[in-house]
């Protein structure tokens, strides 16, 4: 095999994607202390004014500053992907250890609810509901829940049946140790390596998803500023204002890539193998 | 392979479910959200009739799976054009994108994922680089940059609508063929690397072969099945990927009546829309399952 890479080389992607990611959390959490304008504050005299020194990335169709807005942007996005995958995490956890726990017709029920879960495009579900039923963070973050849960249950399922044979679990179980004592203590903290990476990529795809359906008009409401947002008045002024586009694309694509980042590093680390 | 066709059936019937419970998510009075608090009682009674609100929720259950099992849609609040109609109408240029785009993230993807394999070094390297890029460009960014540069700077294409000729379908093709390329190049780089390990491909080198004509000769093939699957899976999440598409390129089809319809408030249309997306999405999951049987014996479900 070629793929003998040198442990080093193999941190580079986590380093990267975690020291990116601080830093967006940073910005995400100093933005009252770091913004130069009130991302509210609007200046019709100075609408789609393009990227200068006192307005580093310009000003959007209400001449409001972009940078400021990215920066409390950035709190939305990571906010919603964050509560999400942990939301999905935990659900995902607890479903699918019980699952593989209790076996039988526990098992079965809920496994043919992750498959009926699963058949749903993802982006498409969150977007229904919310067209239903109006849009709000919390509306958002409701949607976005509702499928994600099936990944981590499937995942969860398979590794803790194969654990459950392991004999340092028999010997604790015959000890007297109780199931959730077995599963907290023994079989849980096994799982950590797994559940970080698949949590990385789900904060992939939720963080495009929680954007996508903002620039849709469906996702994070309009008085709240966000990428999806920006970029999707950006369209409408590409011609004139590209710099509407350019900047909140850019600052999306970063995190992107740092969770894309923290996930193939996670992954490299925890299950070599693979890769 | 029974319990497979019976699990794409139970799912179609959630799908159908979700979409007939979505109308009922709205708060409020639908009737009210459509009409206006100012509407006449006669008009609020037709509307509440034509949504069929004024049965039981279970009446108007039963009603609305037997209607769907005749191929009966509800008609477009607006419009007054029945549902299916628009959807049929619609269809085919989500289609064709879907498919255009597939094709080429497929010719580029897939050869890229290979070549990296078979060459290593610099190239996968580089390859691997450029797809972790591609794949961190959400498609919604991806096109408007794509528009500014070919179609407002340097005027080699068109910006929006749909035309005959094929030019109006590169932007929003390669918009969405770009990202899921990467997505194929990273999966038929892992396929054909795993291939590679097994014994049969050490016998083959042990007889002189180089690597590339082991991987060529003897890796390839055995590496296909899992690139045709992760072709399939990938053509299920490619149809949501139109939707934002088609509503940045102004492009016909069902993504965009969903997105206006959802502007419109016209319920009907809405619920149409999602149940007819997500039922692809079904079929060509288990179209997707079933080609996995035919080329792999072995495997069943």
């Amino acid at each position: 095999m070629e793929k003998k890479t040198s442990p080093k080389q193999k941190n580079i992607k986590i380093v990267i994607g975690l020291s990116a990611l601080t830093f967006i959390f940073l910005l995400a959490i100093l933005a009252p202390f770091i913004r130069p304008y009130n991302p509210m504050e609007i200046n019709l005299s100075r609408l789609l004014e393009a990227p200068s020194l006192k307005h580093p990335f310009g000003l959007d169709e209400n001449g409001i500053d972009i940078f400021s807005q990215i920066l409390y942007g950035a709190r939305v996005s990571l906010l919603v992907s964050f509560v999400v995958v942990f939301i999905n995490l935990l659900l995902g956890l607890i479903l699918g250890s019980v699952s593989a726990w209790f076996g039988s017709f526990t098992d079965q029920v809920l496994m043919r609810l992750v498959d009926m879960v699963s058949a749903f495009p993802r982006f498409l579900l969150a977007l229904a509901l919310l067209a239903m039923m109006g849009s709000s963070v919390f509306n958002l973050i409701l949607a976005l829940c509702l499928s994600g849960w099936a990944g981590f249950a499937r995942l969860v399922r398979a590794e803790v049946l194969h654990l459950k044979t392991e004999e340092y679990v028999l010997s604790a179980l015959s000890s007297g140790a109780s199931a959730i004592r077995v599963l907290i203590r023994h079989i849980w903290p096994n799982l950590l390596g797994l559940l970080l990476v698949q949590a990385a990529f789900s904060l992939v795809a939720v963080v495009i998803a929680e954007a996508g359906l903002s620039f849709l008009g469906l996702g994070v409401p309009p008085e709240i500023p966000s990428w999806g947002r920006l970029l999707s008045s950006g369209r409408q002024v590409l011609a004139e204002a590209p710099h509407v586009s350019l900047f909140p694309g850019l600052a999306l694509f970063s995190l992107v890539l740092s969770f894309q980042l923290c996930g193939d590093g996670l992954r490299d680390f925890f299950d070599p193998a693979s890769t | 392979m029974y319990r497979r066709l019976l699990l794409s059936l139970l799912a179609l019937f959630a799908v159908s479910s979700f979409s007939f419970f979505l109308i009922h998510l709205v708060p409020g009075d639908p009737v009210d959200l459509i009409l206006g608090e100012q509407a006449s009682a006669l008009d609020r009674e037709q509307m509440q009739k034509n949504l069929g609100l004024d049965q039981s929720l279970g009446k108007q259950y039963g009603k609305f799976l037997i209607n769907l099992l005749k191929g009966n849609l509800a008609f477009s609040l607006h419009s007054g054009e029945p549902v299916l109609k628009m959807l049929v109408r619609t269809f085919p240029a989500t289609l064709q994108l879907a498919f255009f785009s597939l094709l080429l993230a497929a010719l580029w993807g897939i050869p890229a994922g290979i070549f990296s394999v078979l060459k290593k070094g610099w190239w996968d390297r580089s390859f691997s680089f450029f797809s972790l890029l591609a794949m961190s460009l959400p498609v919604f960014f991806l096109a408007p940059v794509l528009i500014w540069f070919f179609a407002l700077k340097l005027s080699w294409l068109p910006v929006s609508e749909r035309g005959e000729s094929i030019k109006y379908f590169i932007l929003p093709a390669v918009s969405l063929a770009l990202p899921l390329g990467a997505v194929l190049l990273k999966m038929s780089r892992a396929a054909l690397l795993e291939v590679m390990e097994k014994d049969y491909i050490r016998t083959a080198k042990a007889k002189g072969l180089s690597h590339f004509e082991t991987g060529w000769k003897h890796g390839l093939k055995n590496a296909l099945t899992p690139i045709v699957t992760v072709l399939g899976l990938q053509s299920g999440a490619l149809l949501t990927g139109t939707v934002i598409v088609e509503s940045i390129f102004d492009w016909p089809g069902l993504g965009l009546l969903l997105l206006e319809a959802i502007q419109k408030r016209d319920y009907p249309v809405v619920q149409g829309a999602v149940l007819l997306i997500s039922g692809i999405y079904v079929v060509v999951n288990l179209l997707v399952d079933l080609i996995y049987i035919w080329i792999q014996p072995k495997m069943s479900f």
